[in-house]
């Protein structure tokens, strides 16, 4: 028993340290997961998730879920490329896992699968013109690459060769973030004010950057992209799917789950506030009917859960790192009831997700009967991977 | 003779504030939002600018800037390039957009800063100085 725990203790570092040498080398294509919720990346995951559900109940389970666009990139860097990427937002769009479930000894007891395809995918940025289209009307946004044109303009006619080869290289330093505004040269400060002041249509930046010597231009517009972008995140999201279970001594299905599942944010341009989601799910279940003899799917258990999901995030990196989901579950069975069943049943859930590294969530459920006051609780872990970095770099 | 068609004196250029400091000085000349067209000179190259959009979309803009002066403005949508026939040393092409991915941006010619330039997802602005 021991042995087999630690070896689940071993997977579970395992899965970190492929974390931990993620984060070494950041890729700039692969950073959106990170800012998104952890609900969100359960609902429709972008590229793999490892998960470990139900640890200290009787029925564990180790599933890896990932997405046919992710294996194909991984085979085809191309794939990654514009056009070819956005003519793959079908393959985007699905999710498909695989899960192994143990029981208390740690033994096999089972295998299921399952597919999942978001039918509304309206926060998907990479693929969105309309996003694009939003960053580019944003006031410090077109300020901001206004000042870029008339800086260049200004460089074109810097005489002499040498000291414009300097001021060239120096404001590149500036536009890409490794100097602020108060450490490149008096001589591009005094360039930029003068231009910008000039310059009718970026007057405000002239006032920031006469006040603010610690102006960074790079990290003033990721700020207004990340923003952009965390708000388009909390558009809506549908998926519907279907996941089935076998038998442990047969490859016959021994429970298959019909699902939908929808996501949105409520509060939108909510700022540094914290953020709200709502998340609807709906299931029907087909499950061996015991009272017949031999095995079938003829139990039919239709369940939905609306729930609301409160986002921590943090003040400046508006990354969240704790996340509380309140739903309530009506479950209704459709077939001839077990002794002592009833048709109708209701739970109060509560989810608490705790995000302990990056890309590692850790979610905890509590489930409450009324009816029977009986309290269940389940501990699970989610691993959510990026590791495309080195597809990317073939493309170099 | 109406009013309207009389011929509107050429507006003086307005002059740029002077950058001189104690340590350090340079010269800049006027320059004007008005596009001009570029005239051939034995000394122009052909150059092109390769926009690479990797893990998303994206769209740019690149202005040819010489002396001052807008010379040439193209815009591209995909992964692409846009070719300016006549530059010279000192010119500038300046780069605005934004991708929702990653992008590399290349000059056909040498360029202070180096390219290929790589964007992370975000607004990208880079001025190259053709050398």
């Amino acid at each position: 028993m021991t042995g087999k725990f630690s070896g689940l203790v071993l997977m579970i570092f395992f899965c970190l340290s492929l974390t931990a040498v993620a984060q070494k080398k950041p890729n700039p294509v692969l950073t959106a997961d990170s800012l998104a919720t952890g609900n969100y990346k359960d609902v429709l995951n972008s590229f793999f998730q490892l998960a470990f559900d139900q640890l200290a109940s009787p029925d564990k389970e180790i599933r890896f879920t990932g997405t046919p666009f992710a294996v194909m990139a991984k085979l085809d860097s191309t794939f990654l490329i514009d056009k070819k990427y956005v003519e793959s937002k079908a393959l985007r769009r699905l999710n498909y896992s695989f899960a192994l479930r143990l029981d208390t000894a740690y033994r096999f007891n089972g295998f299921s699968s399952g597919i999942k395809y978001a039918l509304i995918n309206k926060r998907d940025e990479t693929v969105s013109r309309a996003f694009l289209d939003m960053v580019l009307a944003d006031t410090l946004a077109k300020e901001l690459l206004a000042l870029n044109t008339v800086i260049g303009a200004s460089i074109s006619a810097i005489t002499p060769a040498e000291t414009q080869e300097k001021i060239a290289q120096e404001y590149d330093d500036f536009a890409t973030g490794k100097k602020d505004f108060g450490l490149i040269s008096q001589q591009l400060q005094d360039t930029i004010l003068a231009v910008v002041k000039r310059t009718e249509s970026i007057k405000n930046l002239a006032d920031i950057l006469a006040k603010n010597k610690a102006f960074n231009m790079a990290r003033t517009a990721d700020s207004v992209y990340q923003d952009l972008k965390a708000n388009f995140n909390k558009n809506a999201l549908l998926t519907i799917g279907v996941t089935d279970t076998t038998y442990k001594d047969q490859f016959v299905f021994s429970n298959v789950v019909l699902h939908a599942e929808f996501l949105k944010g409520v509060n939108k341009y909510a700022g540094n506030k914290n953020d709200l989601e709502f998340n609807a799910r709906a299931a029907l279940q087909l499950v061996d009917d015991t009272l017949n003899a031999g095995r079938d799917l003829k139990r039919a258990l239709f369940s939905v859960e609306p729930a609301f999901n409160l986002v921590f995030k943090t003040k400046t990196t508006q990354r969240s790192y704790l996340e509380l989901k309140f739903s309530t579950a009506y479950y209704r069975n459709f077939s001839t009831l077990y002794a002592g069943e009833e048709r109708d049943r209701f739970f109060l859930n509560g989810t608490i997700r705790v995000r302990i590294l990056n890309d590692i969530w850790v979610p905890v459920e509590i489930r409450y009967d009324p009816g029977n006051g009986n309290l269940l609780g389940f501990l699970n872990v989610r691993a959510n991977f990026r590791a495309l970095a080195g597809a990317a770099k073939l493309l170099y | 003779m109406p009013k309207s068609a009389k011929k509107k004196p050429a507006s003086r250029a307005r002059s740029l504030p002077s950058t001189n400091t104690k340590t350090n000085s340079m010269t800049i000349q006027d320059f004007s939002s008005k596009s001009l067209v570029a005239e051939e000179a034995p000394h122009s190259k052909p150059v092109d600018v390769t926009f690479t959009f990797i893990g998303g979309i994206g769209q740019a803009t690149a202005v040819l800037f010489r002396k001052g002066v807008l010379i040439n403005m193209q815009s591209i949508s995909n992964t692409g390039s846009v070719s300016f026939s006549e530059v010279q040393t000192s010119d500038v092409i300046s780069v605005n957009g934004v991708c929702t991915g990653k992008a590399e941006v290349t000059v056909s010619e040498p360029t202070t800063p180096v390219s290929p330039k790589t964007f992370k997802a975000g607004l990208m602005m880079a001025n190259f100085l053709i050398k």
